[in-house]
């Protein structure tokens, strides 16, 4: 993963998106769409370097997956002005993913 | 790497196939690139256990893989991933791909996009509960009932994994008679006593029930509609080939599959196809190399007559 997208946990997650306008993706280890939705994102951050993205192990930070009732893997959620605005799960293109984030 | 490039091969596709025929062109000094719609390592990605390479008794799907993708860039093969490809033009002696990375051209294409998963052919809105991988999202329904839909090897191997994390129960639904299936992978998922096995069975139609969905099952054989209560659903009712792109200019079968001959050649001068996405009776990892072996010597005797 890319210096640039930041790494998320329990302890910092709260204060991250409610401080951050971003993007944030739940993914899980050895989840093959979760290794393309990264790839996807680095390819993004490239082309929109002014959209904060960030990303969270779900399977090490439970108690954040159970209180946003994340159901499946790859998901994104995207926060503005701290309220998440959109939840969507699944695979992109960058530029769909830039659009996601851009139009909420 | 420049994003505008002359080869001397491209491969379309980073599953076990291209990667092995990308090994093959590099070490035998052909500028090779290879070009992944997603990431490397294709359907073996999805493999939690993989038991039938020869030398591992037992690794992780995309262990192997990404063991495989490091040595072909160590041996010199160009690699991007996550790209979409906009446009083909095959029929030349030049071949050109052109791409959201930009356009490259190679005198021999070697297409090994294999093949993707079938969608669940009913009309729902329970998008959230139906998932097309264990791995991914099984975790999620630890102590809970889920569905199966499909009885080959896939679904069941994909089952037995759920049924290790602790789902409650498995009702699998089979729309033949019998489950294809192995019939020790079968008799090692009803050993557990957690799974029910429909066949002869169609999902017909999913309702929403409180967190979970009524299944609305049609038993062909009496006519009658069953119920069953689930708290998810995975869909493993098996693949079909990518061959969307170049279905128009390359001779496939009748279910879209590249027709090759056994040089793996097509009916192109200078394109070639191996693994899972031409017409042939096994696709296993082991013929997929083979495939992309024969497809990269080939291409080399091409590239170098």
């Amino acid at each position: 993963m890319e210096g640039s997208i930041v790494h998320l946990h329990e302890q910092n997650f709260e204060d991250y998106v409610e401080n951050t306008d971003c993007l944030v993706v739940f993914h899980k280890p050895r989840c093959p769409n979760c290794k393309v939705l990264l790839k996807v994102m680095e390819k993004c951050r490239v082309k929109h370097p002014e959209i904060q993205m960030a990303c969270i192990d779900s399977e090490e930070n439970k108690s954040v997956v159970e209180q946003l009732e994340v159901s499946r893997v790859p998901s994104i959620l995207i926060y503005k002005e701290g309220a998440l605005v959109v939840r969507k799960s699944g695979i992109m293109k960058p530029a769909e993913l830039a659009e996601l984030y851009l139009q909420a | 790497m420049k994003m505008s490039e002359h080869y001397d091969l491209i491969i379309l596709g980073g599953g076990i196939a291209g990667m092995t025929a990308a090994l093959y062109g590099a070490r035998s000094n052909l500028r090779t690139l290879v070009i992944e719609e997603e990431v490397c390592g294709g359907l073996a990605n999805w493999t939690h256990t993989i038991e039938n390479f020869p030398s591992q008794r037992a690794i992780n799907g995309m262990d192997l893989m990404d063991a495989v993708k490091d040595q072909m860039i160590g041996c010199g093969a160009d690699l991007i991933e996550v790209v979409e490809i906009e446009d083909l033009d095959l029929k030349n002696d030049t071949k050109k791909i052109i791409t959201d990375e930009g356009a490259f051209t190679a005198r021999a294409i070697i297409l090994a996009m294999g093949r993707k998963p079938i969608p669940l052919p009913i009309e729902h809105d329970w998008d959230n509960h139906v998932h097309y991988c264990s791995l991914c999202d099984g975790i999620f329904y630890k102590d809970k009932d889920v569905a199966v839909i499909g009885g080959g090897n896939s679904a069941f191997d994909e089952s037995l994994y759920l049924e290790s994390i602790g789902v409650r129960s498995i009702l699998i639904v089979e729309a033949m008679d019998t489950c294809p299936a192995a019939e020790t992978t079968q008799q090692k998922a009803l050993a557990t006593g957690k799974f029910t096995i429909f066949t002869g069975t169609r999902l017909q139609a999913i309702a929403r029930e409180g967190t979970g969905a009524q299944l609305e099952l049609y038993q062909q054989s009496t006519g009658e509609t069953l119920r069953s209560k689930v708290d998810g659903i995975f869909v493993f009712i098996g693949q079909k080939p990518a061959t969307e792109l170049i279905r128009d200019v390359i001779q496939t079968d009748e279910h879209g599959y590249i027709i090759a001959s056994p040089e793996m050649n097509t009916d192109l001068a200078g394109v070639f196809a191996a693994g899972d996405i031409i017409s042939k009776r096994y696709r296993q990892l082991t013929t997929a190399m083979s495939d992309g072996t024969i497809a990269a010597l080939e291409a080399h005797r091409y590239v170098c007559a």
